[in-house]
Order: C-alpha cells, then sequence, then structure tokens
C-alpha cells in the first residue's frame, strides 16, 4: 500500500504577481479557511509611490480538508454522525457501554467505511477515463478499514486471556487477498492444461498456508498428478498434518492449557517428519513443511510472495506462538521489521500499524492525525477507545483531552461546509464540559437564512440552555423584519424572546401608523396575541384598542363606549394618541342613546382639554393637517357639550 | 413493513411520490428537493428492487444497488427547494428561498428533467415557504405574508394577497378549487378566498393562547371541513371549519416541530406526521366529529421510523408506501405503512 | 489537503490591508490604500462586489465586523487618523460614526466581545488607545488611555468574555455584571501590554516584555471556556510569542514559537484558538499548532508564487 499523500499535502503556493515585491499575508476566516494577499507594511511611508497600478489586487480564499465534501465522504459523515450520537447516548444511559456494545458500535463504523469503499469501486470501475482521484479515495477509505479493524481486534475485541492470532490471522485473509488472487490465476489459466501445471501453482499453495487456510491447501495439493494417499508418501504426510492442525479458539470451551498440550504435539510431529526427511524428495512441500513448522528462515524467503512485515509477523506467529497475547506482540515486530529494511523503510501505514501492535493507543492516534490527512477516523476511533479506558484523559499542559481535541478538530474540518451544521452541533454536543462554549462560538456563525433554520437553531440552543444565543438569535430576527418594515414578524420575535421594552417600540410605531392612517396593518396578529399582550404595556394597550373596535363593530356601544374611557381616563394610552381615541367617541356621542353620563363627560372634555394645552404633539403636522385636526377638535367639543347637555336633562 | 434506508448525499427537505393513474398501482417514482447545499436540484428516483437487471458478474454490488432506489434524473435548481409538488405526473412545482417558483417538467419518454417556466422575485424578502398546485392554478407563499396565485401559462401571477398575514406563512394547501387554507409562525390556520374582493382571509383560526407556531396541514380527504395541522410543539391539531375559531383537539404526538403530516388519501382514518425530533409517527383513529370534540375518540399512535437522530423533514404516503427524508441525508421508502 | 479555492479580484486600485469575512461567512469586507473598503457577497466560490464604501482620506489599514446581533456594522481604521462606523441598511450602506479624536494614523482596532455590548477599542501612531463604548442612540462614549505606548501602538485586541472560573459554576444570573474587560496592546516600545477596565476607569495591568523590536501585531486567542488565557505577538525581531496565563496567580508565561529572519507582521488565531496563522518571517504564511505535549509545532505553509503554472508545489 503507498503512502497516502506523496506529495507534500501541507504546503502550498500561491501565484500572484504582486507577491514578487510584496510580502503575503494571512487573516484567519469561519472554519478551515484563510484569506491570503500581497501587502506591504502598513507603517511604511504612505506617500511613497507605488508600482501596483498595473497588476489587479488579488485576494486568495485557502480552504483545507474540503474532501469532506464530496458525496462519499458525506454519506461517511452523516451515517457515522448516528452511530457516534448512539456511543454516546448509550454512554449517558448507562455510564459507560459495555464491551459487547462497543464491538458493535465499532462494527457499524467499519460496515460504512465499507460501504463507502465499495461505492466508490463502483464508480470508478463505471467511470469512462482512469480517475485518479476516486483511485486515492478508494485507497484512503481501504486504508482506514484496515487500521480500524485491526484497531478493533487488539484494543476491542480481544479476549479474556489476550489471544488475537486467529482473528489476525482473519484479517490478513480479508484484506490481503494474495492467495486468492494465485489461486484464480491457477484455475483460470487454459494455457496450463491443469492448475498444478501453473507457474503459480506453488505460490498459491505456499500463501493459502501462510494465511492458515489449511483445507484450502490440502485442495490445491490434491490437483497435483503426483499426490497420492499412501502412507509413507510425502503428500500423503504433509496432508495429515495439514488436517491434523490443531486451531485454537476462544469460544470453543477449550483451555488453553489444553490447546497448548496438543498443539505442541502437532508441532513436534511437523518438525520430526521435516527432518526425518519426509519431504526431502518433494522441494516445494519441504518449504510447505518449513512453513507449518514455523520456520524463521522460510518466511524471509517467501517475502516476495507475500506483501508485508505485519502479514509475515502474523504468519510466523500463527504457526510459532499461536497462543499470543497482545501484548506479547511487540516483542517479535522487530524482527519483521528489520526483514523489509528496519526503521527507516516504515511508511506511514507501517508506524500506525506498527503502534497498533505495540499497543500504543496514543500514537496510533497521533499517527492516523498526521498521516491520514483526515480528522474522521482518530476522532471517531479515540471516541470509542475512550470508553474502553483505553485513550487516557491526558489533559496535558495545554489543559486538552485527547478525545476533546479531536472532536473540535473535526468539527472545523466540516465547519466550512454549511449543509453540515446539525452534525458540527451533534459532535460539539458531546464534548465535554466544553461542550457549551464550542457550541456557543459555533452557533452564531450559523447563517440564518430562514425563518425556520432560525427556529432549527433556537430550538438546539434551548435545549442547550444557550439562553444567550437565544436572545441574540432573536433579536437578529426581530432587526431583519423590522428592516423589511414586517412589524407583526418582529413583534411575534419580540414576544418569543420576552423582549418588552422592544414590543412597547413595535406597539407604539403600529399605534403611530394608525393614528396616521386610520388602518392597522397587523391586526391579523393583534388579534390573536392573547395572553402575550401582558408583557409591555403599550401592548396591552393596544390589545385592548383593538377590543374597543370589536365591540363597536359588534355594535355593543354601551361596553365600547366605557372601554373607550377606561383607556384615556387611566392615562394608558401614549399621549399622541389622545386625538385618535377621542375622535373615536365622536360617533358614539352622535347616536341616539346617551352612553357617557355627566360625570363621564366631564372627564372627556378634561381629556380635551389636556390636549389643547400639550400643543407639541401637533407640531410635526403641516399646516393643513394641524388645522384639519383643530376643526375635528371644535367638533367634538361641540358634541361633547352637547352630551353632557343631554346627560343633565335625563 | 419492508423499509429501505438509503444515504443521497444531499439534504433533503421535500420528497414527493409521483402521481399513479390509478390507486392500486404501486408507486416507483418519486422527486426530492434539496437545500442548504452549494448547487441544489430536484431529482427524481425509481424505487429499488422491482426495476433493474441483475448484473451477473457483480451479483454482490448489484444486489445491493437493486435494494436501493436509483436516481433517474436530476435538474439544477438555483435556491433552496423550500415547497414542492407534482402538479400532475409530468409537472413538478417548486417554491424557493430565492423568493422564485420553478415548473420543471418530467420528460417521461426520454427521462429528462428540464425546467419548463419560472417566475423570478414573487417572494423578494424571505423567500417562498411552501407551494400548492390545482392545474393550472399554481399558489406560492412565503416569509413575507404574501401569497400569490399564478396560472401555469401567464408570466403575471393572477391574483397576489400581498403581506396579507403579518407573520411568515409556513404552508399551504388548496380546499377546493377556489379556497385556500395557510398555516403561520403564530399559530393560526387561516382559509381565503380566490375570489375574494378583499385582501383578508375569510376565516382565522387560532391553535393555542402562547403563539406557537403552526408548521403544516392537511385536509382530511371525505370529510373536507377536518383540517390537520401540525405545530412546532409537536402537536397536531384538528380543526372543524364549520365551526367556531377554536380548534376540535389538539393532541401532543411528536417532541418538536412537525414539519410535515398528511391523511391518507383512501383510509383517512390514518395521519402521517413527521418531526424535527426524528421519527415518523401515525395515528389512528375515526374522527368522528363528536368523540373527537369530548376529547374521547380511540387514538392510537405508531411508530414507522424511530428517532433516527436527526430532523425528519418531509413525507408522503402513496397507498401502501411511505417516503421520508431528513437532514442527515437519508431517505427512507417503507412499504406496508397501513 | 489545502488548496486556494477562489481568487477574487477586488478591483481595489491599490495594496489591500485587510479582509475579514462576516460572522456567517456571506459577506467580505476588504481595506486598502486606495483609501476605500469593499464588501463582497461570497457564495460558492464566486464573489460579487456589493458597494464601495468612500470616506476615508487615506490608506485604511483595518476593517472589522460587529456582532450581527447589532445589525451589519463594520468598522474602519485609516492613516487619516479616523475610525469609521459604517451601518447597512436595506442594502444600502452609509456612515453611521465618526470618530476622529487620534492625532495620528489608527493602525488598529478591535470590536469587543458581544456580550460586553456594542464597543471597540482602536490604537494610534499617537500612542495612544481609545475605547468607545455605543450608549443608543448613536451617542458612543470614549475613554482614552494616553500614551499607552511611547511612539505609537500598532495593534489591539480584546480578550474574550469569559468568566472567571466558568467551568467550575454554572453561570449566575449576575453573571453579565463578572465579565473581565480587558484589552491587549502592542506597540513600537518593543512591549504588549494588558489593559483592564476597573470602575470604569482603564488601567495597565501588564507588561509584557519579550520583543526587542517594534512588535507588530498581537492577538487574544479565542476561549473555550478555560480559565486560562493566550495571546500571540509578533515583531520585527522575527520572533513570535505566545503568552499565557493561568488565569489563577496571572502571571504571563512566554514561548517563543519560533525566530524568524525577517519582520514578522501579522498573527491570527483560528475560531476555536487551535491553530495559529503567522504572516510574514520567511515570505510565506505558516500554521502553527500546540500539540499535546504543549509544543507548537507548523502544520502547514503558504508560500508564494509568481507564475500561474501549477498549484501545488513538492
Amino acid at each position: 500500500m503507498e503512502e497516502p499523500d506523496s506529495d507534500n499535502a501541507n504546503e502550498i503556493v500561491v501565484y500572484d504577481p504582486l507577491m514578487e515585491h510584496h510580502a503575503l499575508h494571512a487573516h484567519w476566516q469561519s472554519g478551515h479557511s484563510l484569506m491570503a494577499f500581497a501587502s506591504t507594511d502598513t507603517l511604511a511611508s504612505v506617500d511613497q509611490p507605488r508600482d501596483v497600478s498595473q497588476h489587479p489586487i488579488y485576494l486568495h480564499e485557502i480552504h483545507w480538508n474540503r474532501e469532506m465534501h464530496s458525496p462519499v465522504a458525506r454519506k461517511l459523515v452523516n451515517e457515522s454522525r448516528l452511530v457516534f450520537v448512539g456511543v454516546q447516548q448509550q454512554a449517558e444511559i448507562s455510564g459507560k457501554p459495555t464491551k459487547s456494545q462497543l464491538l458493535k458500535f465499532s462494527r457499524n463504523y467499519r460496515s460504512i467505511l465499507q460501504s463507502c469503499f465499495m461505492e466508490l469501486r463502483q464508480k470508478f470501475e463505471g467511470s469512462e477515463e482512469f480517475d485518479e482521484e476516486l483511485e486515492k479515495q478508494m485507497q484512503l477509505y481501504s486504508m482506514m478499514e484496515l487500521i480500524w479493524s485491526l484497531c478493533e481486534i487488539l484494543f476491542i475485541e480481544n479476549s479474556p486471556d489476550g489471544t488475537v492470532l486467529i482473528q489476525l490471522v482473519e484479517w490478513c485473509k480479508w484484506h490481503f487477498p494474495v492467495a486468492d488472487d494465485y489461486v484464480r490465476l491457477c484455475y483460470n489459466a487454459d494455457d496450463y492444461g491443469s492448475p498444478a501445471q501453473h507457474p503459480n501453482y506453488w505460490p498459491a499453495i505456499y500463501t493459502l498456508a501462510l494465511q492458515g487456510r489449511t483445507s484450502e491447501v490440502r485442495e490445491m495439493l490434491k490437483l497435483h498428478p503426483a499426490f497420492q494417499t499412501q502412507e509413507h508418501d510425502p503428500f500423503a504426510s504433509i496432508d495429515e498434518l495439514l488436517r491434523k492442525m490443531p486451531i485454537f479458539s476462544y469460544h470453543q470451551s477449550q483451555s488453553t492449557n489444553e490447546f497448548e498440550m496438543k498443539w505442541r504435539h502437532w508441532h513436534d510431529e511437523c518438525v520430526k517428519r521435516f527432518y526425518g526427511g519426509d519431504f526431502d524428495t518433494m522441494p516445494n512441500l519441504k518449504t510447505l513443511s518449513r512453513i507449518l513448522c514455523g520456520d524463521e528462515g522460510i518466511i524471509q524467503e517467501l517475502t516476495e510472495l507475500y506483501g508485508s512485515w505485519y502479514q509475515m509477523l502474523i504468519s510466523y506467529l500463527y504457526f510459532k506462538n499461536p497462543t499470543i497475547s497482545v501484548s506479547e506482540l511487540h516483542y517479535h515486530t522487530k524482527a519483521f521489521i528489520d526483514i523489509f529494511g528496519g526503521q527507516s523503510e516504515l511508511g506511514p501505514l507501517d508506524r500506525i500499524l506498527l503502534a497498533a501492535f505495540k499497543f500504543d493507543v496514543s500514537q496510533v492516534i497521533r499517527e492516523c492525525c498526521k498521516h491520514l490527512g483526515t480528522w474522521w477516523l482518530p476522532t471517531h476511533l479515540a471516541d470509542l477507545l475512550h470508553y474502553c479506558d483505553l485513550v487516557p484523559l491526558s489533559i496535558t499542559e495545554s489543559g486538552t483531552n485527547v478525545r476533546e481535541h479531536l472532536i473540535v478538530e473535526y468539527t472545523s474540518s466540516l465547519s466550512n461546509f454549511d449543509s453540515f451544521w446539525p452534525v458540527v452541533v451533534d459532535y460539539l454536543s458531546f464534548c465535554g464540559s466544553l461542550s457549551n462554549h464550542y457550541l456557543g462560538l459555533f452557533v452564531q456563525r450559523i447563517p440564518l437564512s430562514s425563518e425556520k433554520k432560525a427556529a432549527k437553531v433556537i430550538r438546539i440552543c434551548e435545549k442547550r440552555g444557550l439562553l444567550k444565543e437565544v436572545e441574540s438569535i432573536c433579536r437578529q430576527m426581530k432587526m431583519k423584519s423590522m428592516q423589511h418594515n414586517r412589524l407583526g414578524t418582529a413583534l411575534s420575535w419580540c414576544i418569543k424572546a420576552n423582549d418588552s421594552s422592544f414590543a412597547m417600540i413595535i406597539a407604539d410605531k403600529m399605534l403611530k401608523e394608525y393614528a396616521r392612517t386610520g388602518l392597522f396593518s397587523n391586526i391579523d396578529l393583534i388579534d390573536y396575541l392573547g395572553s402575550s399582550v401582558l408583557m409591555s404595556e403599550s401592548l396591552t394597550f393596544l390589545g385592548k384598542y383593538r377590543d374597543f373596535h370589536k365591540l363597536y363593530a359588534a355594535e355593543k356601544f354601551k361596553d365600547a363606549g366605557q372601554l373607550l374611557l377606561n383607556l384615556l381616563m387611566s392615562r394608558k394610552a401614549p399621549l399622541d394618541f389622545w386625538p385618535s381615541l377621542l375622535m373615536d367617541c365622536l360617533p358614539l356621542l352622535e347616536r341616539n342613546n346617551l352612553i357617557y353620563d355627566v360625570e363621564e363627560t366631564t372627564g372627556l372634555l378634561a381629556c380635551l382639554n389636556v390636549l389643547d394645552q400639550k400643543q407639541k404633539i401637533f407640531d410635526s403636522m403641516t399646516e393643513i393637517e394641524r388645522e384639519n385636526q383643530e376643526k375635528k377638535m371644535k367638533h367634538l367639543r361641540l358634541a361633547l357639550t352637547n352630551n353632557l347637555a343631554k346627560a343633565i336633562v335625563s | 413493513m419492508a423499509e429501505c434506508l438509503t444515504y443521497v448525499s444531499q439534504k433533503i427537505h421535500k420528497i414527493r411520490w409521483k402521481p399513479t393513474s390509478t390507486t392500486i398501482q404501486k408507486s416507483e417514482t418519486f422527486a426530492t428537493g434539496s437545500y442548504e447545499d452549494l448547487a441544489n436540484s430536484i431529482t427524481i428516483w425509481g424505487v429499488g428492487h422491482m426495476t433493474g437487471v441483475v448484473n451477473q458478474d457483480k451479483f454482490e454490488v448489484a444486489d445491493l444497488e437493486n435494494s436501493q432506489p436509483r436516481r433517474q434524473c436530476c435538474c439544477k435548481i438555483p435556491g433552496d427547494v423550500n415547497g414542492m409538488e407534482f402538479a400532475n405526473s409530468e409537472i413538478i412545482v417548486a417554491g424557493l428561498s430565492s423568493g422564485a417558483v420553478y415548473l420543471v417538467r418530467l420528460e417521461s419518454q426520454s427521462q429528462e428533467l428540464n425546467v419548463q417556466f419560472n417566475w423570478e422575485n414573487l417572494h423578494p424578502y424571505g423567500g417562498s415557504t411552501d407551494i400548492a398546485a390545482n392545474l393550472p392554478e399554481i399558489v406560492s407563499v412565503g416569509e413575507d405574508g404574501t401569497i400569490h396565485i399564478m396560472r401555469i401559462d401567464s408570466k403575471r401571477p393572477l391574483r397576489t394577497f400581498a403581506h396579507s398575514d403579518s407573520c411568515p406563512i409556513t404552508q399551504v394547501q388548496y380546499l377546493n378549487t377556489h379556497e385556500l387554507c395557510t398555516t403561520n409562525t403564530v399559530g393560526q390556520l387561516r382559509i381565503w378566498d380566490v375570489r375574494s374582493p378583499t385582501d383578508a382571509p375569510t376565516r382565522v383560526m387560532s391553535s393555542s393562547e402562547t403563539l406557537v407556531a403552526l408548521r403544516c396541514v392537511d385536509q382530511h380527504p371525505t370529510q373536507s371541513y377536518i383540517l390537520a395541522s401540525g405545530g412546532s410543539d409537536g402537536c397536531v391539531t384538528l380543526f372543524d371549519i364549520r365551526k367556531e375559531c377554536s380548534p376540535l383537539t389538539k393532541l401532543q404526538i411528536h417532541d418538536e416541530d412537525i414539519w410535515e403530516l398528511r391523511f391518507h388519501r383512501t383510509s383517512p382514518s390514518y395521519i402521517f406526521s413527521c418531526s424535527e425530533d426524528g421519527s415518523v409517527r401515525r395515528l389512528n383513529s375515526s374522527f368522528e366529529m363528536k368523540a373527537l370534540s369530548l376529547g374521547g375518540s380511540n387514538i392510537d399512535v405508531s411508530e414507522l421510523v424511530p428517532k433516527c437522530g436527526s430532523s425528519m423533514n418531509s413525507l408522503d404516503v402513496s397507498g401502501t408506501r411511505m417516503l421520508c427524508a431528513t437532514d442527515a441525508e437519508s431517505v427512507y421508502v417503507i412499504d406496508d405503512v397501513i | 489537503m489545502v488548496s486556494v479555492i477562489n481568487t477574487v479580484d477586488t478591483s481595489h486600485e491599490d495594496m489591500i490591508h485587510d479582509a475579514q469575512m462576516d460572522y456567517y461567512g456571506l459577506q467580505l469586507a476588504t481595506c486598502s490604500s486606495d483609501r476605500t473598503v469593499k464588501i463582497f457577497e461570497v457564495k460558492n466560490g464566486t464573489q460579487r462586489l456589493l458597494t464601495t464604501l468612500d470616506g476615508h482620506e487615506g490608506p485604511v489599514w483595518q476593517v472589522a465586523w460587529a456582532h450581527p446581533k447589532y445589525g451589519r456594522i463594520l468598522a474602519s481604521c485609516s492613516y487619516d487618523r479616523k475610525v469609521i462606523i459604517w451601518k447597512e441598511h436595506d442594502g444600502h450602506w452609509s456612515k453611521l460614526y465618526e470618530f476622529n479624536d487620534h492625532k495620528s494614523s489608527v493602525n488598529s482596532l478591535s470590536w469587543a466581545p458581544h456580550t460586553l455590548g456594542l464597543a471597540f477599542a482602536c490604537g494610534s501612531s499617537d500612542g495612544s488607545i481609545s475605547v468607545l463604548k455605543h450608549m443608543g442612540d448613536n451617542q458612543w462614549d470614549c475613554q482614552k488611555i494616553n500614551n499607552a505606548h511611547s511612539v505609537g501602538c500598532n495593534a489591539v485586541s480584546w480578550a474574550p468574555a469569559t468568566v472567571p472560573g466558568s467551568l467550575i459554576e454554572p453561570p449566575s444570573n449576575s453573571y453579565q455584571n463578572n465579565f473581565v474587560r480587558k484589552i491587549a496592546s502592542a506597540g513600537c516600545d518593543n512591549l504588549v501590554k494588558i489593559w483592564c477596565e476597573k470602575d470604569g476607569q482603564w488601567i495597565e495591568e501588564d507588561k509584557l516584555d519579550g520583543h526587542t523590536d517594534w512588535v507588530r501585531d498581537c492577538a487574544w486567542a479565542p476561549s473555550v471556556g478555560l480559565p486560562d488565557s493566550k495571546i500571540a505577538s509578533c515583531s520585527q525581531d522575527g520572533r513570535v510569542i505566545v503568552w499565557s496565563s493561568s488565569g489563577k496567580d496571572g502571571v504571563w508565561t512566554s514561548k517563543i514559537l519560533e525566530k524568524f529572519e525577517d519582520v514578522v507582521w501579522h498573527v491570527s488565531w483560528s475560531l476555536t484558538g487551535d491553530i495559529l496563522a503567522v504572516s510574514g518571517g520567511n515570505n510565506k504564511v505558516s500554521l502553527w499548532k500546540e500539540g499535546l505535549n504543549g509544543e507548537w509545532t507548523c502544520i502547514s505553509e503558504i508560500g508564494k508564487g509568481q507564475s500561474n503554472s501549477n498549484s501545488v508545489c513538492d
């Protein structure tokens, strides 16, 4: 397998003709992005003439972690988010997920990786032209699956007695189908008559053996023309060894000691037959028997056929020490790495796997961060291992916890892409004690593009107790509505935020509008405010005033008149609204049946007098308006005096 | 209940079955409208495992593929698809966040999706929030409280109720050829008469005292005076539009906003609802007026999709099949929901 | 993978000095020696010039967006000794307020955390720092720190609004009052200074001495709720220093992140305060990250090239 990125992915060059003579500057934007541009020293002499006019002035927007926006990555992000949330919820319920639950979660993650890989492969095979980007992506996903499954075996699944080889052999078989490739070649080539004639016949047998697939080896051997079952035949001998090889499994209610005894016996038999010359006539069978004996030398000889140090390590241990425990694995790594050229020859993937074999969880995570170019794997793996108690909290000097640190990194890599905002919120919600601080920072930067989105963000904030942010969002929405002269909408945001002072401003605005035009543009809202009117006095007044209109419309003149009088006498109405209120009395006064008695009429007259003294409110009116107003007032005074007379008489 | 879950790498805001010619026919084609994406689109999908040829060579992949809906065609749309309906089996209308309304034609022969007509700038502030069709008419509502009624062959709106709602309108439905109902963010359900000379609604009904937003509405298919609406408090509220303005009954079905609800067209005792809380539920009730107003009537609620961890934005039911779509870029096709 | 996803022709007629995206990443403000401020709409890798703001009479050094809860407000500071506050209404930008109480070029400005109300600080070549607070109705109350840095102030940066001990105790109702108002400033006296408001007065709380030449920029790291604070500073002497204080004893310790060969112009923190972008020094922009062992390492570099061939170098 290749290195994840052959070119240096962490360095980039910005091309700009201006930069020839000027320094490069960069400023952070949100998420993983920077704005870069050529600039000069701000303090240098400003009067100095510059030669920039012939060049356009450019800004360069630089992003990273954009690979998370590809369709397949979006699948990975969204699907794994549900597993992640599942893990956290399980942890919240039971304190810590059980081992079997963790294993299930781990397999969920792995199946997501697999299905992403499948989709990539389908695309890759379906595309007409060779797609390098797709191929790179496929490599990345298969590598992540490889790393993840090894970590699952070593860190999560490991059985109580610590034996792992059976799973490791399976891991090799699944990820490195070398043997299957050879076998296929043997069967498919008609040129050679029979598979046994094929040049890959023996490589197929060796690699099958190295992967511990003894029954398949036996099948292959049977194809050989010299295969015989008579006693003392080398084929019969090796066949017997293969058949009798004991396989250890934790689940087969077999004690380790019992197995070791059996296995030792079998191993001794292999060695005995080898040295007894059973296979001397057949060099190929001799090689095979050396594999069975766990002969270190033969492993070296077969490196050409069979991949890498870790595969060899596993094959060797399988035949040498099948009950080795996880903690002992690292004693053997060095020897095999040396065969492959030593530490210095290790690529990034080797280093990640080596750290895993050494059971150094922190190192695995560090190496993954460094080399994978995606935060997905280290973040999710660290989270699971955190619940296995394998990731130390490691509060470092900088005060960061590894798991939380990675979650923040992962979300930053997602936050450049608007669609991911609910995903980011979910992850930040499970970021330990700092969750709300991170969430607070993040939600402020979610564009409130629609009422619906604002409602969604508000709900999230309310759930997490981010009340300051709720207030801030309501305020923004209210301002936006005000700007577009949507008073009703603005008022509904005030009510949501319980912002009585601003509700007052809006209520006054509505009253002013009514006083000016005689029309309420927001009746539809005001009439249904219900108990919300109580949050502000102006709003209460507004509601009451609307009630007056309704009573009047329902021809309940007596009640309407009383309500109007109350509004005036209680001084709840803003002064500049008094003219409108008083004018509303006029039709009531002109009705045949008496509505206001002596005392009430006097009260109304007193109001009119107050108004006369406060000419200031008419200042803003034009000459004609003022004249009109005065005319109306005169008319009203007359009507009131008449009413008073009527009232005294009755 | 057979269920198929697909990740579509697009945040889906609206999902709709393509209408079938008969009710017995099983729906096999549906449309999705995306939102909050770099490039939004309307996509036509075929339901899996009935169509498609099994490829012998890649049996494993092909099998997996066959159970999943397959993308048939797609059409880029300049904005969030906030409202989307099939006007008939060939025409899809969509209301966008940009304030435009798009009319997209599905060419069944060539399997292509093409923009045929568009009305720009109908809702310059806040965009269109929903759309309904009753050919040849289309109605679009917006955050600006405006209702536009268009004919599909005319560039100018036929009728506009300008800023007739003080608050953002959340959904719209045709009740009959000349009446509409809308919901808004302060909990009102309004009935409008297209023929009315004024811009005022003919009725305003309020679902609560506390101005809890109403998010969606649907009309009972046979008892046309029953309307069901879903609120941001997770309640389904039933109204009898012949009666007083207060609701008949209010049922707490979800924990968070109900984004869409649907009466089953042929078995109207079922209401399906989907919610921000991530679940899809089915109510079963006789909707017997008397019983409902007494608060009785046996209502049983079953969970069709348990809380999936992200907002369930849209649903549609046709025959026994249901579609729903989430913010987690997934689409569910569920069979035998009744 | 790092990539240039978009190159914007700003249509400025002279060098730009600052480029700031608004809170939502939807609009971009730039300022230039051509005396203008420009605002762009940025969407899906395309940009559209919305407006050009004229009003300054000299090169404009910095622009800064106020928190959106106060509306669309942008501040700019210039060589012409002025700070201008711009406000958008209905898509139209206009001058809201002009502050011209400095005797020399205003080099830097910084908005206060939004929880502290609408307020900003600016630093000038006349050596003083002004702190302006909006009192409502476009009335701005100004407090001046005279002679903050002899020879001149190059940069100001507000401390994030943290409540001491917020991790330990949940914020109480009165926590608005517990916010500490602090500013860091950098000057030609080779110092970084910390200013703190006590009883309505700005007083010098600390003096960070570590540079041997003019300090060009300083930036207070965003807080994620931990009680400790971090400030990055960079200087003409080529050094980039990260200062940190545990918050308990108020003692600042310094760590030299790197000593470059050339002047370092600018430092800026990522939103979560985990990566520091350093401009200058080696003619590059480098990104630095504090490892779990407390060591700072360069994780990415952005270099410059003149030709226009390949976008990735080896």
